[in-house]
């Protein structure tokens, strides 16, 4: 349960990453490979303190990760927030599959319906009261 | 190998045939002392605090996770179609408290009852919509690298 409860918050904050679109354009950036914070800022009109702003939600998103090479910082993509999405889906699915285990053990418990016995016909003539 | 956004559908579907009428399934469903019995979410039996099947009624069930936390799942009846069909909104901690939609359809044949479960609304549309347009392009760039190196 505690699973549920870190995949959905982690989602939140990822779907709030991608909600940007110069996150959007880092990510895709990124998507063709590691780059240095410098070049990925380079195309916005933005000055480095409001363009890191954005790196930190993306990192808060574990969407990227930042490698430091002597004073060069450089980002990633890291795509793995996005398979807990869909494992959060999965296990809300998992979760009614176990109910509807419980569900046919119950009925099984419960079944309190007459077995259709076959009824002996000839019986009845023998109980026939006839004058 | 084709690459693809991984699958953030909203909702999910599961079926499974029950080997009872489809009105004691739906008792099962609707009865409290049927879903104490059989109903734990999370591993444990629930509490019916509430359990209101009319239309627009409401239902809140208590389940204890540890000795000192208990989780509460609540939600409205919908649609009620006896025995056939069952909407309800769901929320509990597993969904954030947000409302999800779940639909239990039962579908009886030669004694045996098909339960065909639906829910829905598992992410808000603004976050489908963020996802559709941010992730996929993302992969679309990727896909687009590997076949300009292939």
């Amino acid at each position: 349960m505690v699973n549920h409860m870190v995949n959905y918050l982690q989602l939140d904050s990822v779907f709030s990453a991608l909600a940007d679109p110069t996150r959007r354009g880092v990510l895709e950036r990124l998507s063709h490979g590691e780059a240095t914070i410098t070049e990925l800022a380079q195309p916005y009109d933005k000055s480095l303190p409001a363009f890191l702003k954005h790196v930190r939600v993306l990192e808060k998103a574990g969407l990227v990760k930042r490698r430091k090479d002597g004073r060069t910082n450089y980002l990633c993509l890291q795509p793995d927030p996005l398979q807990n999405a869909h494992d959060w889906l999965a296990e809300h699915r998992e979760m009614w599959e176990v109910q509807f285990d419980n569900l046919a053990q119950y009925l099984d418990a419960t079944d309190d319906s007459p077995e259709p016995t076959p009824q002996d016909d000839e019986d009845n003539s023998d109980a026939d009261i006839t004058p | 190998m084709p690459i693809s956004p991984p699958d953030l559908g909203t909702s999910f579907t599961l079926d499974r045939t029950f080997n009872a009428s489809a009105e004691r399934v739906f008792r099962a469903w609707t009865e409290a002392e049927a879903l104490e019995a059989w109903f734990q979410p999370m591993g444990n039996r629930i509490i019916v605090r509430q359990l209101d099947v009319r239309l627009g009624g409401s239902y809140h069930f208590d389940l204890a996770v540890s000795p000192t936390e208990t989780h509460t799942i609540v939600g409205q009846y919908i649609e009620i179609q006896r025995p056939e069909k069952l909407v309800f909104t769901w929320a509990s901690p597993a969904t954030n408290n947000e409302d999800t939609i779940v639909t239990v359809l039962f579908a009886e044949a030669n004694g045996k009852t098909q339960v065909t479960l639906t829910q829905e609304k598992l992410m808000s549309e603004e976050i489908l919509t963020a996802h559709k347009i941010g992730w996929e392009s993302v992969i679309d760039r990727i896909a687009d690298v590997i076949a300009q190196e292939s």
